[in-house]
Parts: C-alpha cells; sequence; structure tokens
C-alpha cells in the first residue's frame, strides 16, 4: 500500500507541469527500477483513484522498468536476475551487483489541449 | 504535446531528509534506521546496542499502533519517541522531522526503529546516515533473496537471534551469498540480542562509525 504517497506524487507533480493553456493529461512515461520497491500495477491502480476529476483523469501510465545487473565473479558475465538465484546464469558462480535499479522518476507527459 | 519533466518521484520527502541531514549535523547526532520484519527483535536489538554503547542515545519507535514498545524502551530509561503511523506501513522523513522536534539532544545516537516490514522501509529517505537491516534466524535464510532492496541499501545487516541457530535449519552460508551479492562491501553481524553474543563486534562497529561523522 505504499505505493498509495508515490501515486500520490506522481499526481501533484504530472498537475503541476501542466501548461495553462492545456487541460488534459493523457499519458505519463515513469522510469522505475526493480530495487525501488515499487510495484508498477499498484502504483497505477492508486493513481487511476486519485486522478478522479482531475485534469490528468484517464492518463496511460508507462511504465519503463530497470533490472538491476550482476557480474559474475568467475567468468565476468554481466546478467539480470532470475527468478530466485542470484548467481551467474552461465558458470553457476556468485554474482555481485554491479547497478542496482533504485529509481522512481518521472520521464516525460503529454498533455492535450 | 510531449513535455519533458525528469523529476524524481520522492523529491519532496527527500528534500526533507536532506534537511533532517544538516539538522544531525548541527546537534552532533548520526541517527540510524533499523529496518526488519516484525518480529526480527528490532526492539530488542536496539535497547541492547544502547546498553553496551555508552554513548547518550535515543529512540524514535515507528509503528502501525500501539506504544508497547516504546514502554519497554522507557522502562529502562531511554528517551523515546513514538510515531504511530495509523496503518502506514512504512516512516516517511515528514514524520521523523516532527519526532526530532520533540528531541532535545546532542551528541547522541538517535535509533529509528522503523516499522516492522522488510518491502515499504526500504524505499524512503528519512535522513538517516545509514540503515540497518535486521533480520532474524527463525525468519529463515532466504530473506535476502525475496526482499532484496532493503539489504541492498543497508551499510550493516544484523543477523539476530543466533541462539536459536542450533534449532532450526538456517543455512548460513546461503544467507551471507545472498547479502554480498547485493551489498558486496556492506557489514554483516551476527548477533544474539537475548544472551549478548556477538554484540561486541557490532558495537565496535557502531562507535567507529559515530566516531568517523565528526572526527571525535
Amino acid at each position: 500500500m505504499h505505493e498509495l504517497s508515490i501515486s500520490s506524487a506522481i499526481l501533484s507533480t504530472v498537475l503541476s507541469q501542466l501548461p495553462a493553456d492545456y487541460t488534459k493529461v493523457t499519458r505519463i512515461d515513469i522510469t522505475l527500477g526493480d530495487l525501488s520497491g515499487f510495484v508498477p500495477e499498484h502504483v497505477n491502480y492508486y493513481f487511476q483513484l486519485l486522478s478522479r476529476n482531475t485534469p490528468a483523469q484517464g492518463a496511460i501510465l508507462n511504465f519503463k522498468y530497470e533490472r538491476s545487473k550482476f557480474r559474475c565473479t568467475v567468468c565476468g558475465k554481466i546478467y539480470e536476475r532470475c527468478n530466485f538465484s542470484m548467481r551467474c546464469p552461465l558458470c553457476n558462480s556468485r554474482g555481485r551487483l554491479l547497478e542496482g535499479c533504485t529509481s522512481l522518476y518521472i520521464n516525460s507527459i503529454e498533455v492535450e489541449q | 504535446m510531449k513535455i519533458k519533466v525528469i523529476k524524481d518521484v520522492l523529491e519532496a520527502n527527500n528534500y526533507i531528509a536532506r534537511k533532517i541531514r544538516e539538522e544531525l549535523i548541527k546537534r552532533q547526532a548520526m541517527m540510524i534506521n533499523v529496518i526488519g520484519s516484525p518480529g526480527a527483535g528490532k526492539t530488542s536489538f536496539i535497547t541492547k546496542s544502547i546498553e553496551k554503547l555508552g554513548i547518550k542515545s535515543v529512540v524514535i519507535e515507528g509503528d502501525v499502533a500501539s506504544d508497547i514498545d516504546s514502554k519497554k524502551v522507557a522502562g529502562l530509561g531511554i528517551p523515546v519517541v513514538q510515531i504511530n503511523t495509523g496503518g502506514g506501513c512504512h516512516l516517511n522523513a515528514n514524520m521523523i522531522d516532527l519526532a526530532l522536534k520533540e528531541i532535545d539532544v546532542e551528541n547522541a545516537i538517535i535509533f529509528v526503529e522503523n516499522v516492522g516490514n522488510l518491502i515499504c522501509p526500504a524505499s524512503f529517505d528519512i535522513g538517516e546516515d545509514f540503515k540497518v537491516a535486521v533480520s532474524s534466524v527463525p525468519e529463515g535464510h532466504d530473506k535476502p533473496y525475496k526482499y532484496p532492496a532493503v539489504f541492498e541499501k543497508a551499510r550493516a545487516t544484523v543477523l539476530n537471534k543466533v541462539d536459536l541457530m542450533k534449532h532450526l535449519e538456517f543455512d548460513t552460508e546461503s544467507f551471507y551469498e545472498g547479502v554480498t551479492a547485493l551489498n558486496p562491501s556492506g557489514n554483516i553481524f551476527e548477533v544474539s540480542s537475548i544472551n549478548g553474543d556477538g554484540m561486541e563486534e557490532w558495537i565496535k562497529w557502531l562507535k567507529l562509525q559515530f566516531t568517523k561523522k565528526f572526527n571525535r
């Protein structure tokens, strides 16, 4: 349920960016990392509730989901985690997190008059 | 028409968190965000740490409801402020900002016991110096695999209730592998908050963080 505050923050940010002569937000592009701790479906669910009777009602939330990268400590392969394991999919050796994706930001919005 | 925005969704929270860090520097204080599941032993770990620390400490208790933990802490003579989130699953920077106004303390360590939850608290910066993930033996060794974010973000991971290890099938190697995969530079401490096993090493490390922050 912690997505509620996130959806609220997205809505207020988007509305603050709406130019004066535009009346409707139709699409919001959001980048979300797999270590951000937020679930896109839940963000969208709360957003659709919160945005009722605002210029963002009905806007499509388009998520670009970023996946963290690991590097194998033996063969050096860079990979994304597969299911439960964090081991290398090639040689099954231990991996180390190379790039943790914790981001959550709005890239752009599309608006109509 | 498309408008470029590029805005961090958590910007409002993070702004307050930055202000809190400034306030902590003014007060010569260090704040630790203790995160773990309900029942991981966070309260016992905090009180045992304070007992052994020998540095002035205060506690901010975060719970959905009740003052059970804060009474336990206050009963030991430790100053404590209770935050009830009223259903909220994590503490945010604004709540800590308000709690700090109730604490008149300098040259101290502030322990924040976040709401018992391994998911949501990991996502919110509360202005802490660092996060500490508390996991316990009865929860199982799979926690880093199931809840990676908190282990990735914590400067230290505490494996609590090691006194129960002999009664349970806990795969220590798998636990360490998961934590170090996510956080190669993180520190792992095995402790028992009940009998005090392993606390010396943790306390030594914690004191070092406090010393390093202000070049004491």
